[in-house]
């Protein structure tokens, strides 16, 4: 199913493995879907925008434990699938914000749906959540980068760090021919 | 051919090299649960043989020694994750404490800040009344008093930091010596032919601990590890181990020196580097604004007073203590300049009943007066960075807590002890010795059949 929103198709697809399929029904009390992106109910309310933003930062947090544990266990291809995951998912939400600055603001005082009331905090929560998870993902990489660099090093040996500077391929005979009497360094 | 006494021999070499193997299975039983140890292995080679024409024999088995399973870039990465962890746990929890400071209460400095411009916007409906304007001489006070709290509570911290430090550096101090004693054991041993594997294990686990405190490079050489400082100052060489000192700055807090340099700037890891990090600049760096804060609050405020007049009809004096001209130590020693409240300057043009100069000291809350900013804002800007920086400092944590579990589960699959691996390797042994001891019996039996042979026959 596709459907523009502010000049962008998302698909089902595109927003991942766990998006319901159409017709598909949330049961009270259970994690919202990401329905409205995929309804034909566009454009789309303050609180309906907000519960979508809910469901999608808690796949992306998912997503992102699912990431830290691949980085972890050097497992490159989930590590690349979760990336490509958390890569439509930040788009997906990029989507869902600007259709909400677009949207004026229809809340009420007191209203669970306000400023203050549970989704909105539900929605803070999240954003915390997937914001310490990225922050723990980037030291993370920035640590198996190191590995990486170690091994490099340990692999290149001592002759790297000592050997002459490489000369291009026929330097030695234009020097030759030259008849240069200067010795390399 | 050879002997019977030859083949005795063989026999026992056997059984000697068997019992051997069986020890180093008995002591990694016995350590399966010891942290940091590595679990040994005996290494067996057949002894030279002998050469009796037209043959050559094989003479027997040597247990050559007993081997500690190690990985070596395994542990310097653990060592190098274990001084990242240090610093971070060290720096999470400094900024955890400066934090405290700044959650949201009635004292708080932004909480403050707002009575302050709140009693003046309440002065300027009245601007005559004595209770008025004695409450906004008190919210005055109390914002004086919350600046001077948070910067004397940062100071203390500060100052409890400098302490560690000098903590920190005793305990170096102490692995180190017992490092390089442990050095001197191991190649006293290793210089023999002997097996260290023990010792061993305790330097590693030293060195471990060594990383949780400061940032080291490891070299291994003959028999021995040098130590040095992320910057290379000696730390440890062979059996020699050299001291850190600690000395006082002219700020009243100490410096780290190594042999007589002033190494403080570069130790960036550990326990000491997150020590020090979070005395050195992240408390600094907020004092710094919290003074810019209160020095550009108190000038702006008194700047207003000046224009004005009093309710006696007198130009306006200092409603606060001018700051320090540079602005250091403003949070600390701000206070109210002012005692009477008919001396706030309320008045535009020295009337009584004038509320001109009183509009425009409330106007002060939502000007930008500092660095571009609003009081509030800018007080806003000094919460939301040090939440930033604890939150930075936590998951830096957390990742190296999942990188070093990571590490030590890999560590523990080389070097550990497995029971089943060892409990199969006890029955190896155990039959070993057994088929060794039957072969000495049966050459036994075959002595005593030559003896009384020649018994016989003499």
């Amino acid at each position: 199913m596709n459907k523009t929103l502010t000049g962008v198709n998302i698909t089902s697809a595109s927003i991942g493995a766990r998006t319901p399929s159409p017709g598909h029904t949330v049961e009270a009390g259970t994690t919202p879907s990401i329905h409205p992106l995929t309804s034909a109910t566009l454009p789309l309310g303050g609180a309906e925008l907000d519960s979508a933003s809910v469901a999608l930062l808690q796949e992306l947090a998912r997503s992102l434990h699912a990431g830290q544990q691949a980085l972890l266990s050097r497992d490159l291809l989930s590590l690349e699938l979760n990336t490509q995951t958390q890569h439509r998912l930040c788009q997906a939400l990029e989507i869902l914000w600007t259709q909400k600055a677009a949207t004026p603001s229809s809340y009420r005082p007191g209203s669970p749906n306000g400023p203050d009331g549970a989704l909105a905090v539900r929605l803070r929560a999240a954003q915390w959540q997937v914001l310490q998870l990225g922050r723990v993902q980037a030291a993370l990489l920035i640590r198996a980068q190191r590995s990486l660099r170690m091994i490099v090093h340990l692999r290149a040996g001592l002759e790297a760090t000592y050997s002459a500077p490489h000369l291009p391929l026929g330097a030695d005979r234009q020097e030759a021919s030259s008849g240069s009497s200067r010795r390399r360094p | 051919m050879s002997s019977l006494n030859a083949s005795l021999a063989t026999a026992l070499s056997g059984l000697t090299a068997e019992q051997g193997a069986l020890e180093a299975t008995t002591n990694n039983v016995a350590n399966v649960n010891t942290p940091g140890y590595s679990r040994l292995v005996p290494v067996l080679v057949s002894s030279d043989p002998i050469v009796v024409d037209p043959l050559t024999l094989g003479t027997g088995v040597t247990l050559q020694s007993v081997e500690s399973i190690r990985d070596p870039l395994l542990e310097s990465q653990i060592q190098q994750e274990t001084q990242v962890q240090g610093q971070f746990n060290s720096l999470t929890s400094a900024l955890q404490q400066t934090q405290d400071n700044f959650t949201t209460s009635s004292s708080d400095i932004g909480t403050q800040i707002s009575n302050f411009f709140d009693s003046i916007n309440q002065l300027s409906t009245d601007p005559a009344d004595l209770s008025v304007r004695q409450g906004v001489l008190t919210a005055a006070g109390n914002l004086a008093t919350s600046f001077n709290t948070t910067a004397n509570s940062l100071t203390q911290q500060q100052n409890s930091l400098d302490l560690s430090v000098v903590q920190t550096v005793g305990q170096i101090n102490q692995l180190t010596s017992q490092i390089a004693q442990l050095n001197g054991q191991i190649s006293n041993l290793q210089n023999v032919g002997e097996s260290a594997g023990s010792f061993i294990d305790q330097r590693t686990q030293a060195i471990d601990q060594l990383s949780t405190l400061t940032d080291i490079s490891v070299i291994p050489s003959n028999n021995s590890v040098t130590l040095t400082t992320g910057n290379g100052a000696a730390l440890v060489t062979g059996q020699q181990s050299f001291t850190l000192q600690t000395q006082l700055n002219s700020s009243g807090l100490h410096d780290v020196y190594s042999q007589g340099d002033d190494i403080t700037a570069s130790i960036t890891s550990g326990q000491l580097g997150g020590t020090l990090q979070a005395r050195d600049q992240q408390i600094p760096a907020i004092l710094t604004q919290l003074d810019t804060l209160a020095s550009s609050l108190a000038n702006a405020v008194n700047g207003v007073q000046a224009a004005g007049f009093d309710l006696n009809g007198n130009a306006g004096t200092n409603l606060f203590t001018p700051p320090p001209a540079t602005g250091v130590g403003a949070a600390a020693s701000l206070s109210v300049a002012i005692t009477d409240p008919s001396l706030i300057a309320a008045s535009s043009d020295g009337s009584t009943g004038s509320n001109g100069n009183a509009e425009a000291l409330y106007a002060l809350g939502s000007q930008t007066i500092i660095n571009g900013q609003t009081p509030s804002d800018y007080y806003s800007g000094v919460v939301f960075n040090v939440g930033n920086d604890v939150s930075n400092a936590s998951a830096e944590q957390t990742a190296s807590g999942l990188v070093l579990q990571q590490l030590n589960d890999q560590r523990s699959s080389i070097s550990g002890v497995s029971l089943d691996e060892e409990a199969a390797n006890m029955v190896q042994y155990q039959s070993a010795y057994a088929a060794a001891a039957q072969v000495v019996t049966t050459i036994n039996d075959m002595l005593y059949t030559v003896v009384n042979m020649a018994t016989l026959t003499g």
